[in-house]
């Protein structure tokens, strides 16, 4: 079967630091995986090479079987692979309705853009409240809402998402990942969500890849690295806060599963 | 009175031009000083046109033609630049309005041109004023053009489009929209408002190969009035420019106009540089 993603030796570098060092990896369609690792791993780098927002200089981005090397941004998104970026970057100045409706732009020419905006309102009900507010309006926690559907717009089969917890409060957190978890389950899509917060991230995930210093120090199943010895170590006994998150977190995805 | 309408043909042309500025700063956040130069190329294509068609299809004429030139220009001169900074993408504009201005005084000499008003007769009385019916046109011409577009800026897809590039550059490319594309757009955008309007007023008075540098200057004002940023305060601001121009030239000498505007630019750089909207308009990185 060929894999929704994949990712080959791909290296990356502002000027002369290397970021990223021949970072492999691979995703199955409607898998959700997970890419952490500390501050400075490469992390985000990794994804906006794949959305292409920075150029693929070595390495090969294969989406469903297919090489992206050539393609600009915007094709990609056409082919279906779609970044909620770092820090949500929605259009402050413009509504929220707006907001939607461009993340639909590389779909203008079909007509779908009214219906997949209720699907969007369906799955974000605080969204359709504040549709003709301005996103910058929003809270943080509404923006990061809106830069899923924003995403969502484009009819994507894969969604990267850069840190999408950050500064969120944990039910928040947990309501975002728990939409996650239910457009994989109701529309098989495949989710690579990159986090700092990883047990968040793994309590969501099917995989994990560890990312350090721009290279894949580990991977395995969500289990496994929950279990790894250095994982919790290093990222899990840390963090105080990330018990009760993650059971938050734990129930709201076996909610957004019971409802399938 | 007299000098109220005077001012209002003449602040349409300049206001247009500005809104020819910002709508390219917004997008890009670049200052296009060709802007003068582009109008005039619009106005000649204007001239030429007329040879053949009626004044109102030798104006459109113009409008088209200052697209062409404009984006012609982006893609030549600025499209290859995109990766340097702003100032020499600026910089640059300056050499391609100089050249712009050449190839036109190379082709058509120096010499003023002029083709006949949309509607020929006398000027029309407004309450006691003056106006020759051509700058009603032209006045007319300018709002129809800001009408235009503040309506494709707000209802259109391309507009909204053009506006979120204009507000993250970053989450616009994620989306999937192409800053070529925009560019493109915004550049023919600001080349046809600038030389349809240009064109307009051509009948008016008439129009010189070395009329855009001035030109340029005084819409630059109007747009720094607008901040920028917005285009009705831009068309205001064209309006306070002419007006301040032709007060200057009636009471004290039409010979000093220029100056004071110019000097009018500098007093407002240091009172207003943030135009005559509320706030600050944020630097862009």
């Amino acid at each position: 079967m060929t894999a929704a993603l994949s990712v080959k030796g791909v290296s990356f570098s502002y000027g002369r630091a290397k970021v990223l060092r021949d970072v492999s990896l691979s995703v199955a369609e409607g898998e959700i995986v997970t890419v952490i690792g500390p501050n400075g791993a490469g992390k985000s780098t990794l994804l906006n090479v794949i959305a292409r927002s920075h150029r693929l200089r070595h390495g090969d981005v294969a989406l469903g079987g297919k090489n992206t090397a050539g393609m600009r941004q915007s094709q990609v998104v056409r082919e279906g692979c779609v970044l909620v970026p770092e820090g949500r970057q929605v259009f402050t100045t413009l509504s929220v309705s707006d907001n939607l409706v461009l993340g639909g732009y590389t779909r203008r020419k079909d007509s779908r853009t009214k219906q997949l905006m209720d699907e969007v309102y369906a799955y974000f009900p605080r969204l359709a409240e504040r549709s003709h507010q301005l996103a910058g309006t929003l809270s943080g926690g509404e923006q990061q809402m809106l830069a899923v559907g924003r995403a969502y717009m484009s009819q994507p089969r894969v969604m990267l998402l850069d840190e999408p917890s950050l500064g969120l409060s944990p039910q928040m957190t947990a309501q975002v990942m728990s939409v996650l978890a239910q457009l994989r389950a109701e529309r098989n899509l495949t989710v690579v969500v990159v986090e700092q917060n990883a047990l968040a991230a793994l309590s969501l995930a099917d995989r994990g890849y560890l990312l350090s210093g721009g290279q894949v120090m580990l991977e395995g199943t969500a289990e496994e690295l929950r279990n790894n010895p250095m994982i919790q170590h290093i990222y899990l006994g840390g963090a105080p806060s990330a018990e009760p998150v993650s059971k938050g977190i734990a129930e709201a995805i076996d909610h957004g599963q019971a409802e399938k | 009175m007299q000098l109220l309408l005077t001012a209002l043909a003449l602040g349409a042309l300049y206001g247009a031009i500005g809104i020819g500025f910002v709508i390219v700063h917004r997008l890009t956040g670049m200052v296009n000083f060709a802007m003068g130069d582009i109008a005039v190329a619009g106005g000649f294509g204007a001239v030429v046109a007329s040879a053949v068609l009626p004044p109102l299809g030798a104006i459109l004429v113009g409008a088209v033609v200052g697209a062409v030139v404009s984006v012609v220009m982006y893609h030549l001169a600025i499209h290859p630049l995109r990766n340097q900074s702003l100032m020499v993408q600026t910089i640059v504009t300056l050499g391609v309005g100089i050249a712009i201005r050449s190839l036109i005084q190379l082709y058509f000499g120096s010499g003023p041109r002029q083709f006949p008003a949309i509607t020929s007769g006398p000027s029309v009385d407004i309450l006691g004023g003056r106006i020759p019916q051509q700058s009603l046109w032209l006045i007319g011409i300018t709002l129809l053009g800001y009408l235009g577009l503040a309506y494709f800026f707000d209802r259109t897809l391309s507009g909204k489009a053009l506006s979120a590039f204009s507000v993250n550059a970053y989450a616009a490319g994620i989306v999937g929209i192409s800053l070529t594309t925009m560019a493109t757009i915004a550049f023919a955008l600001s080349g046809a408002i600038a030389g349809g309007v240009l064109a307009a007023q051509v009948p008016t008075s008439f129009i010189a190969a070395g009329a855009g540098l001035a030109l340029g200057l005084k819409g630059f004002i109007a747009a720094i009035m607008g901040g920028f940023d917005k285009l009705g305060l831009t068309l205001i601001g064209g309006f306070l420019v002419a007006l301040a121009e032709v007060v200057v030239a009636r009471y004290v000498s039409a010979a000093q106009a220029s100056t004071v505007v110019f000097v009018l630019l500098i007093v407002l750089l240091i009172l207003r540089p943030q135009g005559l909207t509320r706030q600050v308009v944020a630097d862009r990185v």
